[in-house]
Order: C-alpha cells, then sequence, then structure tokens
C-alpha cells in the first residue's frame, strides 16, 4: 500500500515537474526563440536576468517546488533502478536510506540558495 | 558477456542493451532510464554551481565567464535533449499507466494484437514530439548562438 503510494506520487511528481521544468527549460535553452518575440527580453543567464527571476515571489516558490519534486522523481527512480541489482532486504533498506538523505540534504542547500538570493536581492 | 543461467540471457545492467520482445518501445524503456539518470546527475551539480549567485554579482559572473565555451553549451544541450525525451516519454508513459491510448479490451483471435502494437500510435506521435523540441533546442545552439 505504501509503495503504491509512493508510485503515486511519482507519477503526479513526474507531470507537475513536466509543467515547471518546460518553463524552466524554454527560458534557458530557447532563448534565441524568446529574444525574437520578446520586446523586453533580458538574457536569462546574465546577472540582471538572475535578479529578475531570483526575486519574483512566484519564481521563487516555483523554483522550490521544482527542486522538491525534481529530487524526489529523480532519487525515487535511483532507487528503484538500484534495487534491481541489489539482493537483500538489509542492502535495499540502505540504498533506500542513502537515497533519502541525499534527496534531503540537496532540497536543503538548494533551498537555502534560492530563498537567502531572493531575500538578499530582492 | 554475464548470463543468466536459468534463462541464458544477459542479466544485470547488461540486459539494457538489448530491447527484448518489447522491440522499440524496450530501447525507449532503457533510454528513459538513462536520460533520467543523466538529469538527476546535472541537477545534483546545478544546485551546487547556482549557489555561486549567492557570493554576488562578480562571482556569478566569473562562472558565466569560465562557462562560455562551446564544450559545456554543447553539454548542455544533451541536457536539454535529455529532458525533451524524459519529458515526452514520461507522458506517453503515464497516460499508458491511466489505460489511455490503449483502446478498449477485444476478443482474442488470432492473430493476436497485442498491447505493444496498440500502443505504437502513440508512442510514434511522442517521438515526432521529441524530434521537433530536439530540432528546436537545436536551430537555437547553432543558428542563433545561444
Amino acid at each position: 500500500m505504501r509503495e503504491t503510494k509512493y508510485w503515486a506520487l511519482n507519477l503526479l511528481a513526474g507531470l507537475l515537474i513536466l509543467v515547471l521544468l518546460a518553463q524552466h527549460m524554454a527560458v534557458m535553452q530557447l532563448d534565441g526563440w524568446l529574444e525574437k518575440w520578446l520586446a523586453d527580453w533580458i538574457p536569462p543567464l546574465s546577472w540582471p536576468g538572475l535578479v529578475e527571476r531570483g526575486t519574483n515571489l512566484i519564481q521563487m516558490v516555483s523554483y522550490v517546488l521544482l527542486l522538491g519534486l525534481g529530487l524526489f522523481h529523480g532519487f525515487y527512480g535511483l532507487n528503484k533502478i538500484l534495487a534491481e541489482f541489489i539482493q537483500g532486504d538489509q542492502k535495499r533498506r540502505i540504498i533506500r536510506l542513502g537515497c533519502t538523505v541525499m534527496g534531503i540534504l540537496l532540497f536543503v542547500v538548494g533551498t537555502t540558495v534560492t530563498v537567502g538570493f531572493y531575500l538578499v536581492n530582492g | 558477456m554475464a548470463v543468466s543461467e536459468k534463462t541464458m540471457r544477459p542479466s544485470g545492467i547488461l540486459r539494457w542493451l538489448g530491447g527484448g520482445r518489447r522491440g522499440l518501445e524496450g530501447y525507449l524503456y532503457v533510454i528513459h532510464r538513462i536520460s533520467g539518470l543523466a538529469l538527476l546527475m546535472f541537477l545534483m551539480m546545478h544546485v551546487f554551481f547556482t549557489g555561486v549567485r549567492l557570493l554576488g554579482e562578480e562571482a556569478w559572473s566569473g562562472l558565466m565567464e569560465m562557462a562560455n565555451n562551446p564544450v559545456l553549451h554543447f553539454l548542455e544541450y544533451l541536457v536539454y535533449v535529455a529532458f525533451a525525451f524524459h519529458a515526452v516519454n514520461g507522458l506517453r508513459l503515464i497516460i499508458i499507466e491511466l489505460a489511455f491510448g490503449i483502446g478498449p479490451p477485444d476478443e482474442p483471435v488470432y492473430p493476436y494484437k497485442g498491447s505493444i502494437h496498440k500502443q505504437r500510435p502513440l508512442m510514434l506521435i511522442a517521438m515526432v514530439i521529441v524530434g521537433i523540441l530536439i530540432f528546436a533546442g537545436g536551430f537555437d545552439l547553432v543558428a542563433m548562438g545561444h
């Protein structure tokens, strides 16, 4: 039952990531197209572009959400792949714990940076 | 090559090399996993590299200057390719998981029409979308110089 719940959460996370990451990827990777279409376009990797996005509350919240969802989806998948190659419940539990700890650590680091930047420059 | 004694088929990660009975969809399954692992690796690096912005404009501009080279631009494009594939193929898998796009159940009349066969149009549509997205990103990189 718990596994089904995680699986459903994983699918839901995938769908939400699709929406949030599509927006992020369009800004970052299709910037040549956006520059043609938008009059007030600021290069996304320039400092002004970074400040513009990083100090927008909605953008900041969406980045934190995307980070959390991405880490959950990614480490859930990694855990499932590793579990296929590893025999034994104890070893699988260690792998699951490792994935969880890594995910939480990266979430804390990423959230500190995102919220910190918002507070310092906002 | 390591093989399973019971089935005489490659075991472990070597099984990823073949699509098996699922054919093309089997290869997509493998590419989905590889692209997912690549995206997770990138996300881990991304969290640390973007942290440099907390050190201020000078540190950020220095990092961007260092990253402004053709090799890194190409690697960044590969991340985009992995995302485009993983996202669209993942959406296809979710659609199938929710039992859409596979048609209603029908009588098992010979010659049998397997579920893979029924899903194929959806797979082809998904791969065309992936192709368009990869082309758009490639055009952005090569022709627009971004």
